[in-house]
């Protein structure tokens, strides 16, 4: 089952996260995506350990410059001209906006790093798998699939090296070509894979019906707390949103917090921080108990 | 009580001509330990699937099966999933849950167990199976062997009558695989489930057998006891002659009257009665290697690599491979001969430890020029090379940018084929076909790059010992044109008849580097079942052929 925030109800481990996508994708304003992404980055850390350093600067980072670059040269709104090549506008405006939009995403994966971590398959079978056990199943293999794909995703590219056909240099349309084959490898291998897995799943029942669940979770008073305060958390940060502008377009606004927004965001830090809290807590007490014993 | 009971069954994919099984009559028992083998292709996973009505293939099916005395619209879901049991041939995808535990309850908790009583169950598998050390692990922080113990908990924990299970032990290391029969048999015998089980290695399955099916274009060739398998078809079925277990066939090829010994003891024993303890000639002949140069191919000191701090996987690996010959580096599970193998192919870099190709280190080849002629590798999960709609497609890529006009190409791609016995699945898409024979497309696709070393790990996984001897000539016929074959492998037979020299890792070192007799023939644990039966009589005897000569030899004199 697991201890700290992992062993916490289903039901309030899935709403936070609920919270926390809900709330780092609407948001735009760049003090809240930060407090987001501090706080994604940490937990995942904690989590999962030196692995998030790398698939940060491996996978993300690249992703969030190629973002930001893409809006850069794409998208010409904004009053405040850089430059102009051959009379297109780069401004300013669209640059920041790139930017905030590349943390934007950046936190939402790290979110979903956490969330893969946290509420695993068998907690979506739990809580979906009465109401809707074919959503159930799809949500649940996505979920379970993500690790397998990333490690197939390296087998091909050994596998593609080894036989000289990977195109690691050169060209960019060759690089891309290679991508694009090994995105379709991975495609077919994932839909067929997910064949065998559906046909394990209906070879051991399932689907019929009155299922049952193993784990008995205990729906505690903390765990009412943590969904409580996540639901808070979530209309404490539409209403941080709207009354804070972040507007980019046609030129860039930014409204500095006033106290009682303040006040919100300090507690929307503290939810965000509340699963490495508990787990940190949890770690203490363990070690305490062990110098005493 | 009766299983199973089919009458007359044929079946036929959709829009195909040929029939995958044809006219089967079959009366399945409980209790009983059935193995059903055959070629690839043969129809084995077609017939095993139609036991099960939830993985049941499409297509047209004449005939009658009835389940436990039920016919197939009376029986239900429910009751399928109570009683059948099913182990799928990529169990890397059996696992639905993230955890061993999960998986292990989650069966139960499809059929509407209490938790209680859930908790109860696993408490009692883990137990059964040891499992206690990994209940709370991951599914995926577990070797290959505990991954494919825990899915058959899975399926036992539901308390089914009959468990089928299709190549269960194709991915695995001989340990392992032995682990794993070795639990399916218990089950079969302590509490009277019905094991039905396809397999391509044979040697450590018919001993377990109490019947042998043996099928052959979807037709029931012979269904009878173990003992009575080799007899009746050694001379007639190709198939059969090849698979059966070395201290049979020894039985059917001197002709020896009676039945058949099942066990290593057994064999020994008859050997014994056949020449007796101290026979005049105990010296076998030795096969010389044919074509092995003095040039080094491949040269590796002290090769070191570590992945994460998770400590060192090789310690200083040193070895020399000559030029054109076969080379087989073996090793327990997690030795770290894949790792080796990745470096010595330039796909992993080392930081610390040196690695000459053809007399030039492997750092001054430019990725370009090193995949392009020089060196291939067949990974192990072969499937990881397709990426077209056909085979052919795949075969083409390859030589898309070569200099070569179209007819070139197309002869280049007609005569690997040939080579690799393909031409049949050329247009077929690569995820159709069985294991074995994408394991004989990969090669197709690994050759067409010409290499002059060639790496390959775990080749003969999932291979039929059929097909296994004619790959061996094949690689045998590249030694001749001069290729080094490099091969990762588990499969002591194999390489104790076919290899030129092995090495052994352990501990991150070459613990052991031999020409393959005097690798064999000192080891206890780790050798050929031919040595094990001929050990007290003829120590130096490794493969099945030496042990056979050396007792016609004995009997003439």
């Amino acid at each position: 089952m697991g201890t700290g925030f992992k062993g916490m109800h289903p039901a309030s481990t899935f709403v936070f996260f609920v919270f926390t996508f809900v709330f780092s994708m609407l948001t735009s304003h760049p003090l809240l995506l930060g407090i987001s992404f501090f706080c994604a980055f940490i937990y995942d850390v904690k989590l999962r350990g030196k692995r998030v350093v790398s698939y940060f600067f491996t996978a993300l980072l690249p992703l969030s410059v190629l973002i930001a670059l893409f809006n850069f040269l794409f998208s010409h709104y904004g009053v405040t001209v850089l430059f102009e090549i051959r009379g297109i506008d780069f401004t300013l405006e669209s640059l920041i906006y790139g930017l905030i939009f590349s943390v934007k995403t950046t936190a939402t994966l790290l979110w979903l790093d956490c969330f893969n971590e946290i509420v695993t398959g068998d907690k979506i079978i739990y809580l979906f798998g009465r109401v809707s056990p074919k959503l159930a199943l799809v949500v649940s293999m996505v979920l379970r699939f993500i690790p397998l794909i990333r490690a197939q995703s390296e087998d091909i590219a050994n596998a593609e090296r080894g036989i000289g056909i990977a195109t690691e240099s050169g060209k960019l349309r060759g690089r891309l070509r290679s991508t694009a084959r090994r995105l379709s490898v991975l495609v077919s291998w994932t839909l067929e894979r997910g064949i065998d897995t559906s046909d394990s799943m209906s070879a051991r029942g399932y689907g019929l019906r009155g299922r049952t669940s193993y784990n008995s979770y205990v729906f505690s008073v903390r765990d009412a707390a943590v969904l409580i305060l996540s639901v808070f958390a979530t209309i404490a940060g539409m209403f941080v949103n709207s009354s804070l502008t972040a507007s980019y377009n046609p030129k860039t606004e930014i409204d500095l917090p006033d106290a009682f927004s303040l006040v919100l965001m300090l507690f929307l830090a503290f939810i965000m921080l509340l699963p490495i809290i508990t787990d940190l807590r949890e770690e203490r007490k363990w070690s305490i108990s062990k110098l005493k014993s | 009580m009766v299983n199973f009971k089919i009458e007359k069954l044929s079946f036929s994919y959709p829009g195909q001509e040929n029939k995958a099984l044809s006219n089967i009559s079959l009366e399945i028992n409980q209790g009983e330990f059935i193995v059903v083998c055959g070629k690839s292709g043969s129809g084995k996973s077609t017939l095993l699937r139609m036991l099960k009505p939830e993985l049941s293939p499409k297509g047209k099916t004449e005939g009658i099966i009835s389940f436990f005395g039920k016919g197939a619209e009376d029986f239900s879901l429910r009751d399928s999933a109570e009683k059948i049991g099913f182990l799928l041939q990529n169990t890397e995808y059996q696992a639905v849950t993230h955890s061993v535990r999960s998986e292990l309850a989650f069966g139960l908790e499809n059929l509407g167990l209490s938790s209680k009583l859930i908790r109860l169950r696993i408490a009692e598998l883990s137990a059964y199976f040891s499992l206690e050390g990994i209940i709370d692990k991951k599914i995926s922080e577990l070797s290959g062997g505990q991954k494919q113990l825990v899915c058959l908990a899975g399926l036992v924990a539901m308390h089914p009558k009959v468990i089928i299970l299709d190549e269960p032990t194709s991915q695995l290391d001989p340990m392992a695989a032995q682990t794993f029969l070795d639990t399916a048999r218990r089950l079969c015998r302590e509490n009277g489930m019905t094991v039905i089980l396809t397999e391509h290695r044979l040697e450590n399955v018919i001993p377990a057998a109490d019947r042998v099916i043996v099928l052959e274009e979807g037709e029931i060739i012979s269904d009878t006891s173990p003992e009575l398998v080799s007899t009746e078809l050694f001379l007639s079925n190709e198939f059969v002659n090849r698979s059966m277990p070395v201290q049979m066939r020894l039985h059917a090829s001197l002709s020896l009257d009676g039945k058949a010994p099942l066990t290593v003891a057994q064999g020994q024993r008859m050997l014994v009665s056949l020449v007796g303890y101290e026979p005049e000639i105990t010296v076998p002949e030795r096969e010389k290697a044919l074509c092995v140069s003095d040039e080094t191919a491949l040269e590796v000191k002290n090769l070191c690599y570590a992945y994460d701090n998770s400590g060192y996987v090789l310690k200083g690996l040193n070895l020399t491979v000559k030029k054109g010959s076969f080379f087989a580096l073996m090793g327990a599970n997690a030795a770290g001969k894949t790792t080796a193998l990745s470096l010595m192919s330039g796909i992993l870099e080392s930081k610390s430890g040196k690695i000459n190709i053809l007399g030039r280190s492997l750092k001054k080849y430019k990725r370009s020029e090193l995949y392009n002629g020089t060196v291939s590798v067949l990974p192990q999960k072969c499937e990881s090379l397709f990426a077209g709609n056909t085979v052919r497609e795949d075969l083409e890529n390859i030589l898309k940018y070569e200099n070569k006009n179209k007819e070139e190409k197309e002869n280049l791609i007609a005569e690997v084929s040939r080579f690799t016995e393909i031409e049949g699945l050329l247009d077929r898409h690569p995820y159709d076909i069985s294991g074995g024979e994408m394991q004989r497309a990969a090669l197709a696709l690994v050759l067409l790059r010409n290499p002059k070393i060639l790496f390959l790990d775990e080749p003969t996984k999932g291979m039929d010992n059929l097909f296994k001897n004619r790959f061996a000539l094949k690689i045998k016929e590249l030694c001749k044109r001069g290729v080094t074959v490099i091969m990762v492998s588990h499969d002591t037979e194999f390489c104790a008849e076919y290899c030129d020299e092995c090495a052994m890792i352990f501990d991150g070192m070459c613990a052991l580097q031999k020409n393959r007799y005097d690798f064999f023939a000192h080891n206890y644990f780790y050798t050929t079942a031919a040595n094990k039966i001929a050990r007290e009589i003829f120590p130096l005897a490794v493969t099945e052929r030496q042990v056979l000569e050396l007792c016609k030899a004995n009997q003439q004199g």
